[in-house]
């Protein structure tokens, strides 16, 4: 192995048709090392296709390729390889590592950048739908007026999601000994959605099977003409106002 | 035939994000989402590393098409999302990369198949140093812990962090992943509590199979 005589700005090597390397320049043993053989340069994932692209056969080539780093890193390079016979080949290499390391660290920085705040806008997302929950489970109070009768005024649109939060509570409670009657008050309800009122219709059905009257209060004309063409059991009862209902049944 | 991963490669290649992104929607008409990680998105990567390995294309190119591909993925993502309804007992998962680890589209895709069975999923990154993700960790309490590792001399790195994690006190499972699992088997790090995914068919199959262990375990 010798030092080449015309020492060039950039890494050069002269290699054997088995990689040996028989000649270097100056730069080459600064930047990229020494060793007997090229390939223990390089990252071991380069090994196979160096060896595919470099060889005697091809007489110019040009190959992108890493070079080992210390530290389990490895450095991008440019290999220009241009063979003077079937035994030496020149090789020129151009590292390229700064520039493309560069723009590939900024990318990834951006890329958990956008990450981390699709993961908080998530935690917002999932704080809201929690939100949305207990504003749901709140949509449907059990009050107690008496010892038999109790009131659930409902709130907002009737939506399936709602209905779904506030079932089991009006069942669990309405199983509370001496409860046969509950009123339903729509006053406060804004629309009906399908879904939720066959959700609805489950809680009466139970209610019923548990030996309880229910009572449909506060309809507007506009959603009594929409209940019409709604799954509601036959035999449910209907009243005007909470105030008729209160002094029906809970005044003695 | 037309070779779909091949066709999707080259125009994740050229940097055609729109053309990519309606042909993997016509793909998904008729087939599900795992098809075309596992069948399509997977070997077009594989593919395009091939294409360096013969002096095709450059690594500034390599670097483009996983743009693109994690592009398609996080689109599919929030198709997703949208769709899924958030009843009281998801499982949870926090997938992450160790550290140095910067192979993220694998990942990526299992973060996606979680979602896709309905699981509350947060999905980290690659590349994390283990405090960073310990203090989510903690915060958020998975059921299940995914890493990906995928370069061999990680392998000490992987067994510090299974060992930190199997002794968090909810006792999460931990699943690794990457290409790490697919070549070197990992069988001795495989307990109870570990467990080693070789893909995404494989993932799908502890999805379908494993999770009610979480449920008997956590309820």
């Amino acid at each position: 192995m010798k030092r080449v005589e015309q020492s060039l700005p950039l890494p050069f090597y002269v290699i054997d048709k088995n990689y040996n390397i028989v000649g270097y320049s100056n730069e080459a043993e600064e930047e990229l090392g020494l060793a007997n053989n090229f390939l223990q340069l390089l990252d071991e994932e380069s090994h196979e296709k160096f060896q595919k692209m470099v060889r005697p056969e091809t007489i110019k080539v040009t190959v992108e390729i890493n070079f080992k780093k210390s530290g389990g890193e490895f450095q991008l390079a440019d290999l220009h390889v241009l063979w003077d016979s079937d035994l030496h080949a020149k090789v020129l290499v151009h590292l390229k590592g700064n520039q493309l390391q560069k723009v590939t660290e900024s990318l990834a920085k951006l890329r958990s950048r956008l990450n981390e705040s699709n993961l908080q806008l998530l935690e917002e997302k999932e704080k809201l739908e929690e939100a949305v929950k207990q504003n749901n489970l709140l949509s449907a109070p059990f009050i107690e007026l008496n010892e038999e009768t109790a009131l659930i005024p409902l709130f907002g649109n009737l939506t399936e999601e709602k209905l779904f939060a506030v079932e089991d509570h009006i069942v669990r409670s309405a199983q509370k000994e001496g409860i046969d009657r509950v009123f339903f008050d729509f006053t406060a309800v804004g629309e009906l959605k399908r879904e939720g009122i066959t959700v609805l219709n489950n809680v009466i059905s139970s209610l019923f099977l548990m030996g309880v009257k229910v009572k449909i209060i506060g309809v507007k004309p506009q959603q009594a003409r929409e209940l019409k063409e709604m799954p509601l059991p036959s035999e449910l009862n209907f009243m005007s106002t909470l105030q008729e209902a209160i002094q029906k049944y809970c005044t003695n | 035939m037309i070779n779909h991963h091949e066709t999707l490669a080259h125009l994740f290649l050229d940097g055609e994000e729109e053309k990519a992104l309606e042909y993997v929607e016509t793909l998904l008409i008729d087939h599900p989402q795992l098809y075309l990680f596992e069948d399509i998105l997977t070997p077009a990567m594989y593919y395009i590393g091939e294409l360096w390995e013969k002096n095709k294309i450059t690594v500034a190119d390599e670097h483009l098409a996983t743009g693109i591909c994690d592009f398609i993925i996080s689109k599919l993502e929030t198709n997703l999302s949208e769709g899924v309804n958030s009843s009281n007992k998801q499982p949870k998962v926090m997938l992450f990369g160790v550290e140095e680890e910067q192979h993220y589209i694998g990942l990526k895709m299992a973060a996606n198949t979680f979602r896709a069975e309905g699981w509350k999923v947060r999905y980290l990154g690659p590349n994390l140093r283990l405090e960073h993700s310990l203090s989510q960790l903690h915060k958020f309490k998975p059921d299940v812990i995914g890493i990906s590792a995928a370069l061999s001399y990680r392998l000490s790195t992987l067994k510090n962090i299974i060992h930190e994690l199997a002794h968090l006190d909810w006792r999460p499972k931990l699943l690794i992943g990457g290409r790490m699992a697919k070549s070197y088997g990992l069988s001795d790090l495989e307990s109870n509590q570990v467990i080693v995914i070789r893909d995404l068919k494989h993932l799908e199959e502890w999805l379908q199979e494993g999770v009610e262990s979480i449920y008997n375990e956590t309820s």
